[in-house]
């Protein structure tokens, strides 16, 4: 059977191009249906994030059928650059294919290697194929296989462990410092894009009280709407800074904003109850002397990229050690590509043994002394070369078996071709037979 | 060759594995580790309590006869301590620092005076268990919460310096470590008050109150009270947290040691659980 994988991702085309194969949840039953009334018995997933959209498909030859395939996974069906476009969308076959899918679930092939969203929308994906009926056998096997290693590679390898955006990185400095987010107070100093990036992850996290502190009040009210907080005149910095477990400043003063006086009351207040400043304004908004004061922990834009780089190399060295998980997964689906394969050169080898110790038989036991033995004795004797061939064939049947599991198939397949004189064309031949009878 | 000395050697062992573990898991990520280093505290512990059950058996009373057995239960009630509280939160990273210091203590406690059994002391009531018990317990307790905040000057230190490595990682964060720290004080407080008042009753019941108050050991431990006291109210009245309470609960850890074993070195005691060992230089 066909398995294969046509899509179009971050990696193969830009965002201008890839915003016109975006689908909406709410579009992909209809995409399904569509597809499936065009290739009847095929077993389809179709994946649409962001990044990219993918279609995952059983039974259906991707390469022969691509454009077909595209039009589909267009936002506009009838899009005139549908041709143009094409050029952008790979197709991939097999079991490279599978491993596409593995290394997408387990998030080795994100934008951002680690992140683990991927994996949630890979699944929500299944469901929808699942409730349009246009999940069979195969892809389930596939796909609940591509679940399990992804598992395995975000619990056994370190590719999730931190976080590689600099808003997201005040939440991780948060979260090192106050055990619970959901009752501080984040106070947010000016309305920087970053900043404003940085509050909607503390948000994320059960953040709730929030005060907006913005030179020009109108701005700050208007953030403070968007994100359910109070607007503060920004004359009142000083005396709301008691109040705040976490600061977030972005102005774009070219002065500092917070100075180490106001800080050292503000601590004096809270009793030692620790604060956290982040600064991520050019030129500097906060006192860098603050950061001397006990409890209190500063952090500047250099220190987040900083983190965010270290975070991503560690994500990066943990890469090698996924794919090994990733390809040792793909073992439990190879038989879903190999299996026909196998199964020819096994029986192909068997045939083989028989037919040699049939001939060998049949030449002694036409020579005089073996003739004249009772029938007893001769059916031992053909027993006995039959066993000898079976032991003998025995330890290349496992090999091959193994082979097909750990992905060396292709190899081995070869070997025994070459050893026997096996024809690989009648094994594909047999293989495509089976295709055929299961799709039927 | 006895039962007992061979599992009490076994336990230390396995203390002193636990701590090995602990350190490696803490300076290097790694949860599987985390679980051999509680495996391995469970089996020591284990054979600590058996050896302790033993001497009990044997005896016929609370074996506190030598260094070993007190430091036994210090350390088995240390254990069962940051058991309990890792259930309630997440103790990750503590263990790092805990660990090698119950190691430590055990094997202070072998090379001081090995861990054959000594006398048995004069009978014990259910008052005088009760007594060594809750101090036990209030030192056992105090401790932990001393070792946590080493763990919140750790974590603060690495905030400050900017080392966002393994440890930053590993450990819990700060304010989980002030709230452990401050439960951790307030409960050994209260078991040590128990322990006093325990005491007291003894005493009267016993008579000899001049003597009593004159022994060095009640005057040390007079100090740890007074330290826990200053320590809750800090907590709890004015409401103090940060680096500057952990520092102090950190050198508590200091005062509760030489009230639990150090004072005996100084001046000879009537709490005589702990003996100097006569000729041998050591307890």
């Amino acid at each position: 059977m066909i398995v294969s994988v046509v899509g179009i991702s971050f990696h193969s085309a830009p965002l201008e191009l890839r915003e016109q194969a975006s689908l909406r949840s709410t579009e992909v039953p209809m995409r399904l249906q569509g597809i499936r009334a065009e290739f009847p018995g095929s077993e389809l997933v179709l994946l649409s994030t962001c990044n990219r959209t993918e279609l995952y498909s059983v039974g259906i030859d991707a390469t022969a059928h691509k454009d077909r395939l595209i039009r589909h996974l267009l936002r506009d069906m009838n899009n005139p650059q549908a041709a143009e476009l094409g050029r952008h969308f790979y197709v991939k076959q097999d079991i490279q294919a599978a491993e596409h899918l593995f290394a997408v679930a387990s998030s080795l092939d994100a934008m951002v290697v680690g992140e683990t969203e991927i994996l949630g929308q890979v699944k929500q994906a299944l469901l929808l194929a699942g409730d349009n009926q246009t999940a069979g056998k195969v892809v389930l096997t596939l796909f609940q296989n591509a679940f399990k290693t992804a598992k395995r590679v975000h619990s056994e390898t370190d590719i999730c462990r931190g976080r590689v955006s600099v808003a997201s990185l005040a939440v991780e400095f948060a979260e090192k410092i106050f055990d619970n987010l959901i009752a501080k107070t984040v106070m947010i100093v000016g309305a920087g894009e970053t900043a404003e990036l940085a509050l909607k992850n503390l948000i994320d996290r059960g953040t709730r009280d929030i005060l907006v502190l913005n030179r020009t009040h109108a701005h700050g009210q208007h953030l403070a709407e968007r994100c359910g907080g109070r607007a503060v005149q920004f004359d009142l910095l000083e005396d709301y800074l008691a109040k705040a477990d976490i600061v977030i400043s972005s102005t774009s003063a070219p002065h500092l904003v917070i100075r180490a006086d106001a800080v050292r009351r503000a601590i004096q207040t809270r009793r030692g109850r620790p604060i956290l400043l982040i600064d991520i304004a050019v030129p500097r908004d906060i006192d860098p002397e603050a950061g001397l004061l006990d409890n209190v922990y500063v952090y500047t834009i250099d220190d987040l990229q900083r983190l965010a780089a270290d975070n991503l190399s560690k994500r990066q060295e943990a890469v090698d050690a996924a794919w090994r998980i990733v390809r040792e997964g793909l073992s439990g689906v190879m038989p879903l590509f190999d299996g026909g394969g196998l199964r020819t050169v096994l029986r192909n080898v068997d045939e083989y043994g028989r037919r040699i110790c049939e001939t060998a038989l049949q030449k002694a036991m036409a020579k005089e002394k073996l003739a004249t033995l009772p029938e007893a004795s001769r059916e031992e004797i053909r027993e006995l070369a039959s066993k000898i061939v079976s032991k003998m064939l025995a330890g290349p049947r496992e090999s091959l078996k193994r082979a097909s599991r750990n992905g060396d198939w292709e190899h081995y397949a070869g070997v025994v071709n070459d050893l026997f004189g096996f024809d690989p064309k009648e094994q594909g031949k047999d293989r495509d037979d089976q295709d055929d009878r299961t799709i039927s | 060759m006895s039962v007992e000395p061979v599992l009490a050697i076994g336990g230390v062992i396995c203390y002193v594995l636990a701590s090995v573990v602990s350190v490696v898991s803490l300076v290097k990520v790694d949860s599987r580790r985390n679980q051999t280093g509680a495996a391995c505290l469970a089996l020591g512990s284990t054979l600590l309590f058996l050896v302790i059950v033993i001497r009990v058996v044997n005896a016929g009373c609370m074996p506190s006869f030598n260094l070993f057995d007190c430091l036994a239960w210090y350390v088995l009630a240390l254990s069962a301590v940051y058991l309990l509280a890792n259930t309630r939160r997440s103790m990750r990273g503590v263990a790092g620092i805990l660990f090698p210091f119950m190691a430590f203590i055990l094997l202070c406690g072998i090379m001081a005076q090995g861990v054959n059994p000594g006398m048995p002391p004069a009978p014990q009531g259910p008052w005088l268990v009760l007594h060594v018990i809750a101090g036990y317990t209030a030192y056992a307790v105090f401790s932990l919460a001393s070792l946590n905040a080493a763990a919140y000057l750790i974590q603060d230190y690495n905030m400050k310096k900017r080392h966002f490595g393994p440890v930053w990682e590993t450990l819990p964060s700060l304010e989980i470590l002030d709230r452990v720290m401050s439960l951790l004080v307030g409960i050994a407080f209260l078991l040590l008050t128990i322990s006093v008042i325990l005491g007291c009753v003894l005493v009267y019941r016993t008579g000899g109150g001049e003597r009593w108050i004159a022994d060095p050991k009640v005057a040390a431990v007079a100090a740890v009270w007074i330290l826990f006291a200053v320590l809750v109210h800090m907590r709890a009245s004015a409401d103090r947290h940060g680096r500057g309470v952990a520092l102090l609960t950190v050198a508590g850890l200091v005062v509760v040691l030489f009230a639990f074993v150090g004072v005996h070195y100084i001046a000879p005691s009537l709490h005589a659980f702990i003996k100097v060992r006569e000729g041998g230089g050591g307890l």
